[in-house]
């Protein structure tokens, strides 16, 4: 179910990538990220052990 | 000492390209490190951090730092040139964000290459790094052959280092997968992050991902979306064999299609569409 989930949510926020020109698509990316950031731990299983590592 | 056996390090001022430079360094008394901008990255002048490392320990005279150079233009021609062809061949493939970038790296690499007359490359590409199209042995090879146009030689010193991260580096961004545990192989792998810790340079063997890692090197959040895509969709639906396949592929043609671009560029250097994408000398 989770696998299915993360599918369904990599192939409609590609999708929506793919319309996007370059600017906007800069711009979405970030956003993408932000919302990223507030993804449940548990919904992502991050090791804990890995948590001082940061983002790109 | 010649212009030809100067080398140009492709350099973010990360881990591996640190290594990269120093041991061009070691190699040659004339290191031009050449670092990019565009729209997505932030903080590039934090690339400045090792540069003054390297120079504290090989010389300063020995580096060459050109000012940063914008590959703003490049990129959007690599990541859209043919859209609709592409979108029906390669689908999401248009989404390998890292690999436009480091295509449209390599072009503007290739210009100034010929304007300075350097006639070696390298970067600190790496085989752990595997979801990376452009470090993709493969892909890399491709590259190779684009130089060869110009007569230069493409290489990648760093590429059969191991590390303590491997292609799960950067899966735990932005809590996108699972992140493996740190250091799964003990204390003797060779990797570029020991290396450099043994030289003094890092105050420790792992800093991929922390924060002494920031304050090294750009950062780009469009790499969130190429994350997504390759992991979510690509591995969590498939395999790295099959996405492989695909990487390859797809560059295949973009390789292709900048071949012609490098070989109009060098039958006329001061004009044509490679000249104007590049911009002006660095």
């Amino acid at each position: 179910m989770l696998k299915r989930t993360k599918i369904a949510i990599a192939f409609g926020a590609s999708a929506v990538g793919l319309m996007l020109p370059w600017r906007a698509r800069v711009a979405y990316s970030e956003i993408l990220g932000w919302v990223a950031q507030l993804v449940p731990p548990s919904f992502t299983s991050v090791d804990l052990d890995d948590q001082d590592r940061e983002g790109p | 000492m010649t212009a030809s056996d100067a080398i140009a390090v492709l350099y973010s001022g990360g881990t591996d390209s640190t290594l990269t430079a120093y041991k061009a360094g070691e190699r040659s008394d004339r290191v031009h490190l050449v670092t990019y901008r565009r729209l997505g990255m932030v903080r590039v002048e934090n690339s400045e951090t090792n540069v003054a490392q390297l120079r504290a320990r090989l010389g300063a005279e020995r580096f060459v730092r050109p000012p940063l150079m914008s590959v703003d233009r490049l990129f959007r021609h690599v990541s859209y040139e043919r859209y609709l062809p592409d979108l029906v061949r390669h689908g999401f493939m248009l989404l390998t964000t890292c690999g436009h970038c480091k295509l449209a790296m390599h072009l503007r690499t290739l210009v100034y290459c010929h304007d300075h007359g350097v006639s070696r490359v390298w970067d600190g590409a790496n085989q752990n790094m595997s979801i990376f199209p452009a470090q993709m042995s493969e892909v890399i090879e491709m590259m190779q052959g684009l130089y060869a146009l110009a007569d230069v030689r493409y290489e990648t010193p760093v590429f059969e280092y191991e590390d303590d991260q491997g292609m799960d580096f950067g899966s735990a961004l932005y809590g996108l997968n699972p992140a493996r545990s740190k250091n799964p192989g003990g204390e003797d792998r060779r990797t570029t992050g020991r290396e450099l810790h043994e030289l003094g340079i890092l105050p420790q063997p792992d800093v991929k991902g922390t924060a002494h890692d920031k304050k090294m090197q750009a950062r780009c959040f469009q790499f969130v979306l190429f994350n997504l895509c390759a992991r979510w969709y690509y591995l969590e639906g498939g395999s790295l064999d099959r996405y492989r396949d695909r990487v390859i592929e797809y560059y295949a043609r973009k390789i292709e299609r900048s071949r012609r671009l490098v070989t109009r560029f060098l039958d006329d250097p001061s004009r044509g569409e490679l000249r104007r994408l590049a911009g002006g000398p660095g």
